[in-house]
């Protein structure tokens, strides 16, 4: 398999690492014993959808740029419909010029 | 042994004697016997190399910084330029490596350190690689071996810099920019492991193993 | 009955060259461009092995891959290799083949008697037959199994030769390099994109090699000359022959397997037997061909029989006849092409038997030549060492026909195994009466004959025509090229399964040659219910031997959609899975072996710990100096309790430069760290160092080390050697994901600086030796957890940390690790004086244990701060990774698994790690289990074996008297549970 890392090119799998589902953090305020804030914790780091189709995961470019990578694959065919960097474009600039 | 100016005149001044052959360093002709060696590999010392990361929300203004500086700016994701006695590769997101080799080192590094200033994060981290450059006909054949990228060198131009994976280690891999030469960079703890990895690779072409030198 | 020979000047062999070889040690002799099949065929051999389970002789079916018979074990001693289809194997001089399955020989094979078991080893006879009782399978059945049935026997020495991995790249791939393949290439190669192109054969051409067909007017062999000659000389164009395209990988990646020196009795010095190609490539053409199909019919698998495309390919290729008397048994009008060349040939087909009622239209010339039975069917084929006489029957009667041989025609099937692996299902096409590639998936689309496209002017048209529509989905632009002129040619055929429920029950009817499936065992599958299509596989193993089913598959399914009902294309179809031909497991290692099997680590002084004799344990990737014996040392543990008594006594030097080290920079430096750890580092002074622990989110210790802070913006985490990694990932997880408004930077400076650790109450004097001034090392000017960026050794630029592992006043220093080696030999030059020793990970570990501090044992991915002791140092009010899930109560229960110091009651007894802690005269049990021990070892410091354990309640059991038990060993030991710190525990000794 092989991944469109947006700064590298078309690379092998083995260069990066996945880990799982994209979730977003929760934001956590000041009680941290919320029963409700630590549901939603319990929530993003337990629970996963695991669905048969579009699946958007966090891979690493380990063996490359080092960049986190929002993945967006289809885990029935695994093909990867969308590949971005994990952080804010500021960088759109230097990619293209 | 080549001439190791750089590197001699910081031993005269400090009282440590700088490694420059590793202990799984072999020199001379191994592999296939032949007139013509198909590949020479050099272990290359004395480079300094910084690793250059811009501040958040600076890469424009570095940009322009190392323009007013330098001339030209390291604006092309994985390709190599050359300004102001450095080669600045750029191997991430607003991420580069400087490299320069050769006398006026400290002024070099001076105006480096001024076009940066508080745009990004400057480490040194020359010691951290362990770098053997590759000359020879059979240089392509040996690393399609190992490499996984297109090396096609229409495709791998002059100055172009790749970091990926080598047999299980992650290595920067460039071409220089006068096309002669690939040079393979790797955490320096990998060194025996990658020279290992090279020289069985091209055995079968003949190989020329260099005592190590500056380049 | 006398078999196959040479014919005088035909083929493409080259008669010049003379070969020698042997089969079974009888040597033969043919000629250079022979496979073994054909020069052991010109030599009258029929018989090449026996079956898999009834020890049935076997001949020759095939001409390539599809093989399921004639397997031989190839060369000798470290080089012998089992399992290799002989109609594969290029002759070569002094090669070297035995027949398998045979015993004593294989004329006449004891075995053959499984012949007459064969109720027992039908279908399912593994589930059934062996189930009682149970004992004798593992004594009795299984090995009894394993001496009949197995294939050959590989070499037991370790393989001499050597393999190698390479990369290639293309626009376009094309597999196979038959005439669809090659104008495929050509149409590619013509525009100018770059192709490669793969064959299994040692020469381009398929079919067209083995065939008679004019192209052009000429022979089109010239043609294909021509087109490889155009090829090999253009610059995008790589051709791999004897490359057979073994897997296909999601992206466009496929592997394939190039036989660089299989044709050799050994390979060339340095080169590689194989070589295994990884292959991206944007688009791919499949133009595989087709597998010609044997008609099923009692008797079929007598030596002899074989496919008519394979006679006409060992005639015209390799200029051999298979037989004297050769009978045509054809459903298709491809059975007729091979009657003619025979008749051309001069050796005239005893008949031709066409299960059609009507003989094909173009053929009346054969019609005129030899006797032709109509709506004729084979219903027996005799002859003990090869067929010598068939039975046919028609609507006018029963002929019997003395052959010694038959060529079977039943349809040909088209290769898509690379297809399928894709998740492409294959899709059933009437006309041609069997399954073909689906729609195209991931950039793979089959052409030619691989498509049921039969008549050579299509198969040259649909590869060029597949090239110019990759071309076009990849924006290159491209020309048709200019075609030759086929001949016309007919592809009629009609379906001509075996059917059940007449007199024949199939039990010598065999559809999977190589797994002895009959046409009786998908009967008895369908009877007992396993009737979809994977479940006949399993049950009858139909398809699962090494030729994947090429000849057979289809066969069985038709037969039980029959029985079922219903149509082979609902009966479906099971897919094929790489690799679709045998790789040896070498070449997938490739160089990935011993020494190089994988990357190994070795830090700044490996070369002195060399010199000085250490010896080195794996940790993770890393070598690292283990210990240094001396020469009268007895054992590792002499040496650690000299090691650890020096630096408890005087002072001692390791290395330490296998932690991780992370530079950690820029104005939201601290702010950054305070959300990652589950301590302060906002809190950490400049110029001084203080703890780290990282939690995972779901509260449990990521792992811990410590932070130097060095400015106001900068840090240097150093982490443990094993987390280094996932530390830094994780780390660079929450600046990129998590926080990315955050301005901090981090370097990863693993490789960039040697750390030496210098612990012992001599220290400072030799610190002291190595730092230039003015810096002093005092215990005022340098106390324990100060930083510093300085110089040593005349201007070397270091970073000095007062840090300390051993419990003892100690200093971690680093230099940038070029100076690594000259730096520790200065160290132990300075450190002469006072007696200092080089000392290993081993003593490392026993001052750490000693002194109770938490490594690998305890930081498990189990393990919270609280459990080891560390929650005072967590801030809890803060947001930080794992602050909210690590307040849950059930990991600050405190009843969890807790860190504590366990001690035997006897010092000599020992207690090892992973020994489990009980209450004293506690029966062991689930129940009464308190914990484990997690790291123990002998402390030269309290005489006395010592562990770090992890109880339940761990620190409230301190003084209980204890039974550690150790169910591996069935050992007890008294012990007591004591504070985690063994030595010193109020910390005086570091702060000398």
């Amino acid at each position: 398999m092989l991944i469109n890392c947006p700064f590298c090119g078309l690379r092998d799998l083995g260069e990066f690492s996945v880990n799982g589902e994209a979730v977003a953090r929760p934001v956590a305020h000041d009680d941290f014993d919320d029963a409700d804030l630590r549901a939603s914790f319990v929530d993003a780091v337990y629970f996963r959808d695991n669905p048969a189709g579009l699946h958007r995961e966090y891979w690493f470019h380990a063996a490359g740029c080092q960049s986190w990578l929002l993945v967006e694959r289809d885990t029935r065919t695994h093909d990867i419909s969308k590949v971005e960097l994990a952080r804010s474009q500021e960088h759109d600039k230097e990619m293209t010029s | 042994m080549s001439d190791l100016s750089g590197v001699s005149e910081r031993d005269a001044a400090f009282g440590l004697t700088l490694e420059t052959t590793p202990h799984y360093y072999g020199c001379g002709r191994r592999g296939r016997a032949g007139a013509e060696p198909g590949v020479v590999l050099q272990l290359v010392v004395g480079d300094e190399r910084f690793n250059i990361e811009a501040r958040r929300g600076k890469t424009d203004e570095l940009f322009i910084s190392l323009r007013e500086t330098f001339g030209r700016a390291p604006i092309k994701p994985m390709r190599t330029v050359e300004a102001g006695g450095f080669e600045f590769i750029s191997i991430g997101p607003s991420r580069w490596h400087a490299i320069s080799r050769g006398p006026d080192r400290d002024e070099r590094h001076a105006l480096l350190r001024e076009a940066i200033h508080d745009l990004a994060t400057m480490v040194e981290i020359a010691h951290g690689f362990i770098v053997f450059r590759l000359t020879g006909p059979m240089v392509t054949e040996v690393l399609i071996k190992h490499v996984r990228v297109d090396l096609d060198p229409e495709v791998f131009s002059p100055g172009a810099c790749v970091t990926t994976e080598l047999h299980g280690m992650t290595v920067q891999l460039r071409r220089t920019c006068d096309g002669d030469a690939y040079e393979c960079a790797v955490a320096r703890s990998y060194g025996g492991s990658l020279f290992h990895a090279l020289t069985c690779a091209a055995d079968p072409y003949g190989l020329l193993v260099l005592p190590a030198g500056d380049v | 009955m006398t078999g196959g020979f040479r014919l005088p000047e035909s083929g493409l062999i080259d008669r010049s060259r003379r070969i020698s070889f042997t089969f079974d040690g009888k040597p033969y002799r043919g000629y250079a461009g022979d496979t073994l099949a054909s020069a052991l065929l010109a030599n009258g051999v029929r018989i090449f092995g026996r079956s898999f389970k009834y020890h049935r002789p076997r001949g020759v079916l095939g001409s390539g891959h599809e093989e399921p018979n004639a397997l031989v074990e190839l060369r000798v001693n470290a080089r012998r290799e089992p399992n290799i289809k002989a109609t594969t194997v290029e002759l070569y001089e002094g090669l070297e083949a035995r027949s398998q399955n045979r015993w004593p020989s294989l004329g006449f094979d004891a075995m053959a008697l499984n012949g007459l078991l064969k109720p027992i080893f039908a279908a399912g006879f593994y589930y059934k037959t062996f189930m009682w009782p149970a004992p004798f399978w593992e004594k009795v059945y299984e090995p009894m199994i394993r001496r009949a049935a197995g294939l050959g026997a590989a070499g037991v020495s370790e393989d001499p030769d050597s393999y190698e991995r390479a990369h290639a790249h293309c626009d376009v791939l094309v597999i196979g390099g038959g005439p669809a393949g090659l104008t495929a290439a050509l149409t590619v190669a013509r525009s100018g994109a770059k192709v490669v192109l793969c064959d299994e054969d040692a020469r381009l051409g398929g079919r067209l090699l083995h065939e008679s067909q004019i192209l052009d007017g000429k022979p089109a062999r010239q043609w294909v000359d021509e087109v490889v000659g155009e090829l090999a000389a253009m610059s995008n164009v790589q051709i791999l022959t004897r490359t057979s395209v073994a897997a296909v990988f999601d992206g466009g990646v496929y592997a394939a397997l190039e036989h660089v020196a299989d044709h050799l009795v050994k390979p060339a010095p340095f080169m590689p037997r194989q070589r295994f190609w990884r292959i991206a490539a944007r688009k791919a053409i499949l133009a595989s061909g087709a597998i010609e199909r044997p008609l099923v019919f009692p008797g079929n698998d007598r030596p002899g029989i074989m496919l008519a495309s394979a006679v006409r390919g060992y005639l015209y290729r390799f200029g051999v006849a298979v037989g004297r008397a050769i009978a045509i048994y054809t459903a298709t009008d491809d059975g007729w092409t091979t009657a003619r060349e025979l008749i051309k040939a001069g050796i005239k087909p005893v008949a031709v038997i066409d299960r059609r009622t009507k003989a094909p239209d173009l053929f009346a010339d054969v019609a005129d030549a030899v006797p032709v039975v109509l709506g004729g069917r084979i219903i027996a084929a005799k002859g003990a060492k090869g067929v010598n006489s068939i039975t046919v029957e028609n609507a006018s009667g029963r002929h019997e026909y003395a052959v010694d041989a038959v060529a079977s025609s039943g349809g040909f099937n088209p290769s898509i195994q690379l297809a399928s692996h894709f998740r492409g299902r294959p899709a059933w096409n009437d006309e041609i009466q069997s399954f073909v590639a689906g729609d195209s998936i991931g950039g793979l689309t089959t052409a030619g004959a691989a498509t049921g496209i039969y008549a050579l002017g299509d198969v040259l048209q649909s590869g060029s025509a597949t090239a110019l529509a990759a071309l076009a989905a990849l924006e290159h632009p491209a020309k048709a090229i200019a075609l030759p002129i086929a001949e016309p040619e007919a592809t009629g055929l009609t379906a001509a399964w075996w059917q059940p429920g007449n007199r024949d029950t199939g039990a010598k009817a065999f559809v999977d040659y190589q797994h002895d499936v009959t046409a009786s065992d998908v009967v008895l599958a369908h009877r007992e219910g396993y009737r979809s299509v994977e479940h006949l596989k399993r049950y009858t193993t139909l398809g699962m031997a090494t030729d994947q089913g090429r000849t057979s598959n289809l066969d069985a399914l038709a037969i039980m959609a029959q029985l079922t009902g219903r149509s082979i294309s609902e009966t479906g179809v099971t897919l094929s899975r790489p690799p679709v031909a045998p790789i040896a497991i070498g070449a997938v290692a490739g160089d990935h072996k011993r020494e190089a099997f994988r990357p190994v680590r070795e830090t700044p002084i490996h070369g002195y710990a060399l010199e000085r004799g250490a010896i080195f344990v794996d940790v993770g990737q890393w070598k690292r100096p283990q210990y240094y014996p001396f020469p009268d040392d007895a054992d590792l543990l002499a040496t650690a309790n000299r090691e650890v008594n020096q630096v408890r006594s005087q002072v001692g030097v390791t290395d330490v430069s296998t932690l991780g080290k992370i530079e950690v920079e820029g104005p939201d430096a601290a702010a950054f760290l305070d959300r990652v750890c589950a301590m302060r580092p906002s809190a950490i002074k400049i110029g001084r160092c203080g703890y780290l622990i990282m939690l995972r989110e779901d509260g449990i210790l990521l792992d811990d080390g410590m932070f130097a802070r060095f400015a106001e913006d900068r840090y240097v985490a150093y982490v443990s050697t094993a987390h280094a990694a996932s530390t830094y990932r994780h780390m660079q997880y929450c600046r990129q994901v998590l926080w990315p408004h955050f301005d901090v930077n981090l370097t990863a400076i693993t490789d960039v600086w040697v750390q030496l650790a210098i612990a012992g109450p001599k220290s400072p004097a030799v610190l002291q030796a190595l730092v230039d001034p003015p810096v002093e090392i005092t215990r005022a000017a340098f106390p324990p957890m100060k930083a510093a960026e300085i110089t040593v050794c005349n201007g070397v630029p270091a970073r000095l940390c007062g840090l300390s592992f051993s419990g003892e006043r100690s200093f971690e220093l680093g230099v940038p690790a070029g100076y690594g080696k000259a730096l520790i030999r200065r160290v132990m030059e300075v450190g002469a004086p006072y007696g200092i020793v080089t000392y290993g990970s081993e003593a490392m570990g026993v001052m750490r244990i000693e002194k109770g501090h938490p490594a690998g044992g305890e930081v498990n991915g189990q393990t919270t701060a609280y459990d080891l002791g560390m929650e005072r140092a967590t801030a809890k009010d803060k947001d930080h990774i794992g602050q909210i899930l690590s307040r849950r109560p059930a990991l600050i229960d405190p009843a969890r698994p807790r860190l504590v110091g366990i001690k035997p009651l006897a010092p000599t007894d020992r207690i090892r790690g992973g020994a489990h802690i009980f209450p004293k005269s506690a029966i062991p049990s689930p129940e009464t289990d308190l914990g484990w021990i997690s790291s123990s070892c002998y402390s030269p410091t309290l005489s006395s074996w010592i562990g770090l354990a992890l109880v339940s309640g761990g620190p409230d059991r301190i003084g209980e008297k204890v039974s550690v038990y150790d169910p591996l060993r069935n050992s007890e030991v008294a012990a007591e549970i004591v504070p985690s710190c063994f030595v010193d525990p109020k910390g005086e000794r570091s702060r000398v």
